[in-house]
Order: structure tokens, then C-alpha cells, then sequence
């Protein structure tokens, strides 16, 4: 009966554990990088960890930025609309990002465009479009390959 | 008995039903390309509207029977194929973009994911045609994860 228990908490750590890593949240240790997914009906958590893990191993600088500029990811509808992405400077370091399930490479490229304006925010810049939308640009150019 | 016991030898038998359904689930899966034997699962993911899933694992399929070396490749360094155009687009469109969103497929740099132009014609000729992106783009992945 004792095993048995232990068996049943290991397996409830371990469920909660993976479904918290895929859906809610990315943290890696050694970059020190920790963001929030804050989750929504687009159920696109899962995208969103995976678009952050392209860019740890596509462009680590673009990486880096989004580690040190952004702490929580929302998943929603923001300004963007739907398949956009927003930026609202009273939390400049949350960002918005709308992405269906099979969007990686646009989530990427939105991930990096609202980085950029954060980026701008954290500097005092004004927040202009035309930076972060090369720096979208940039990015898909950088990960598509054919 | 007292009622803790109860409620966990209820959810160990909820949990095994799981389990079970999930295993029957797999195997049936209708979301992925699963070759046990050979540990390859591949998460395909067609376009509902303008692709064909069906085609995607008919060349997987393909691939297995002519290419097996391919096949081993495939395998270990493509984890989804997603139909999907390789969009470059951000903001406007360019001239670049639209070379890009003609191709018939790309790989996408730091992932194990192949993304490959919807089509829903199902023939021999697009099989063919799958075939040979669906390879080209897992040997993209494969040089990829050996650099890095
Ligand atoms: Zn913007």
C-alpha cells in the first residue's frame, strides 16, 4: 500500500510537472531565461514554447533579448487582432501574441517584433513600427530554409 | 477502508482507463505517422482546408519502403510535418515573399518541423513530389542538429 502511494504522488508530480512545461511556462536554467505563458481559448501555449526554443537555437542573440526584456507571454487577442501580436506600455514586459496551433514560424516572428518594441520601451525610445517589423522580417529570413 | 483509500483506488482505476484509451488512441492516432518498431513518430499536421494528411503519410510511407536510410534520418530529426506555406512575410509582402511562399516546402531552422505547401489533390505525382521534399528538408534537419 505504501509503494503504491508513492507511485500515485510521482505520477501526479510528474503529470502536473510536463503539462506545466509544455502549455504554461519556459524556464531554462542555465540562461537564466523564465517567461509565462498566460493561457487563453487559443490554447497556443504549446506553440509559443516551442516558438521560444527555435529561437534559443536559431538566434540565441534575438534569445537573449526576449529573456532579458519579457517575463510573461499572453496568448490572447490583443490589439494586433487575431494572428497579431501587441505591445502595451503600461506592462512593457509582457507581450502579446496571438497564434493559432500551427503557426511556429509566424509566432516566432511576432515573439521578436513585440521583443523589439520592448526593447525600445526599455531604452526610452519612442516605440516606432518600422524596427520591429525588419526585425520580424529578419528573423523568418534567418529560420526558413528551402 | 478508510474514505482516502477509496478516492485513491477510484482514481488509480480512472488513471488506468486513461492510460488505456490513450493507448488505443495512439495507435489509431489520426494525428500522427507511428512506426513502433522502428521508434518513429512523426506529428502531422495537414491543412483542413486546402491540404490532404493523407498524402503526407503515403510519402512517409514511401520513403520507409524505398529510402530506408532516409528513412532513419527522417525519423530522428523531423518530429512534426506541418502543412503550411513558408510564409517570410511580416508586414508587407515582398518579392522575396513570394518566391518563398511558391516553394513546395522549408525547413525550419532550430526546430525538428518541416513545413510543406497544402495540396489537396491526391495522386501518385504529388506523392512523388512529397516524397522528395519531405527528404530533402529532413536532411536539412539532420545537418542542422549536427552543427549545433
Ligand atoms: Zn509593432
Amino acid at each position: 500500500m505504501k509503494l503504491k502511494t508513492i507511485i500515485f504522488i510521482v505520477f501526479l508530480l510528474f503529470l502536473v510537472n510536463s503539462i506545466i512545461f509544455k502549455y504554461f511556462y519556459y524556464y531554462n536554467k542555465q540562461n537564466n531565461c523564465s517567461i509565462k505563458i498566460s493561457p487563453s481559448f487559443e490554447f497556443s501555449g504549446g506553440t509559443i514554447i516551442r516558438a521560444i526554443a527555435v529561437l534559443k537555437n536559431s538566434s540565441f542573440d534575438d534569445y537573449q533579448d526576449l529573456c532579458q526584456n519579457v517575463n510573461t507571454i499572453n496568448t490572447r487577442i490583443g490589439c494586433g487582432g487575431f494572428g497579431g501580436g501587441c505591445f502595451y506600455q503600461n506592462s512593457p514586459n509582457s507581450i502579446t501574441v496571438s497564434a493559432s496551433g500551427r503557426d511556429l514560424t509566424y509566432a516566432v516572428s511576432i515573439i521578436v517584433h513585440e521583443t523589439c518594441h520592448a526593447i525600445q520601451f526599455s531604452e526610452n525610445r519612442d516605440i516606432s513600427e518600422p524596427e520591429c517589423y525588419a526585425a520580424g522580417r529578419r528573423i523568418l529570413k534567418e529560420i526558413i530554409q528551402f | 477502508m478508510n474514505i482516502f483509500q477509496n478516492i485513491k483506488d477510484a482514481f488509480f482505476q480512472v488513471t488506468f482507463f486513461i492510460m488505456f484509451i490513450f493507448c488505443i488512441y495512439s495507435v489509431i492516432n489520426i494525428f500522427s505517422y507511428y512506426d513502433p518498431i522502428n521508434s518513429c513518430y512523426i506529428r502531422v499536421e495537414g491543412d483542413v482546408v486546402s491540404g490532404n494528411r493523407k498524402t503526407v503519410y503515403d510519402a512517409i510511407k514511401l520513403i520507409k519502403k524505398e529510402d530506408k536510410k532516409t528513412y532513419k534520418v527522417l525519423c530522428q530529426n523531423v518530429e512534426r510535418i506541418s502543412e503550411n506555406e513558408c510564409s517570410t512575410a511580416h508586414g508587407e509582402f515582398t518579392e522575396d515573399d513570394k518566391i518563398a511562399w511558391e516553394q513546395d516546402g522549408c525547413y525550419v531552422r532550430g526546430s525538428k518541423v518541416i513545413l510543406i505547401k497544402p495540396e489537396k489533390i491526391d495522386s501518385e505525382s504529388i506523392i512523388r513530389k512529397r516524397v522528395e521534399t519531405i527528404k530533402k528538408y529532413a536532411l536539412y534537419s539532420e545537418k542542422f542538429w549536427k552543427e549545433n
